[in-house]
């Protein structure tokens, strides 16, 4: 299960997802930051907090969406990934090229 | 003599969850850590996820796999059997950690997880089934 929730802010578009992001849920989870892109946010922070899994079809997701906002001179920042979450991004380099925060303010603030 | 767990289940994706949980389960038993469970149970979603989608390319409704635990003095040995056409995943190269964004390509990085969370992993097409071994030391 995997619940994705989209807040609208100023400048900025607050994705918070809460639970698994595996290859059954990661479909889902990538239509919610699609939906966000779609609507014109190409500034997003991606909350993981509440997220205790996620596997390489959830690293997918993130590249695309990030490949999107990029190209529109945006960017996707995480915040607050787990540390089996942050394991993940570590191991395919994605920490390099995410900035990655502790906090969601932070995360926020950064833009 | 190793003590061994089967289970089979439809090569669908609303089935990896059972396939996991079924080795997470042997896994624990057997004495793992958390952290040890939960890179098993990763390993067999990435495995199984990869046979459903290039194996069967998501048309194994009809098609099964098979998940076997074999529980050693000092390892589980996990063995998944499918019936798609040859492939072995350990041939093909590793995706780049270090690739800029704009270089990366997707695919690749479930069996790169796989190598890096399992302590060995073997690969042979026997009796028209690929069978992909990997173990995990206690």
């Amino acid at each position: 299960m995997v619940d994705v929730t989209v807040t609208e802010l100023e400048n900025v578009a607050l994705v918070v997802v809460t639970g698994r992001i595996d290859s059954m849920t990661a479909g889902r989870f990538g239509v919610g930051l699609s939906g966000a892109i779609e609507k014109g946010f190409s500034h997003i922070v991606l909350d993981l907090a509440g997220v205790d899994y996620m596997s390489s079809a959830g690293l997918r997701e993130i590249v695309n969406a990030l490949k999107k906002v990029r190209r529109e001179k945006g960017d996707l920042r995480i915040a607050q990934p787990s540390s089996r979450v942050f394991e993940v991004l570590e191991m395919a380099g994605l920490d390099t090229v995410v900035q990655i925060f502790e906090t969601q303010a932070e995360a926020l603030g950064s833009y | 003599m190793a003590r061994e767990h089967r289970l089979r289940i439809p090569a669908v994706i609303e089935r990896v969850e059972e396939a996991c949980e079924f080795v997470s389960n042997v896994a624990r038993l057997s004495g793992m850590t958390d952290e040890a469970v939960h890179r098993c149970y990763l390993a067999i979603e990435e495995i199984c996820t990869n046979i459903i989608e290039h194996g069967y390319h998501f048309e194994g409704d009809q098609e099964s796999i098979d998940v076997i635990c074999e529980q050693h003095p000092n390892h589980l040995a996990i063995t998944i059997v499918d019936d798609s056409s040859p492939f072995n995943p350990l041939a093909q190269p590793d995706p780049d950690p270090a690739a800029p964004l704009a270089d990366r390509k997707h695919g690749g990085w479930g069996i790169y997880f796989v190598k890096k969370y399992m302590d060995n992993i073997n690969y042979r097409y026997d009796r028209k089934r690929n069978r992909l071994t990997i173990e995990k030391q206690f």
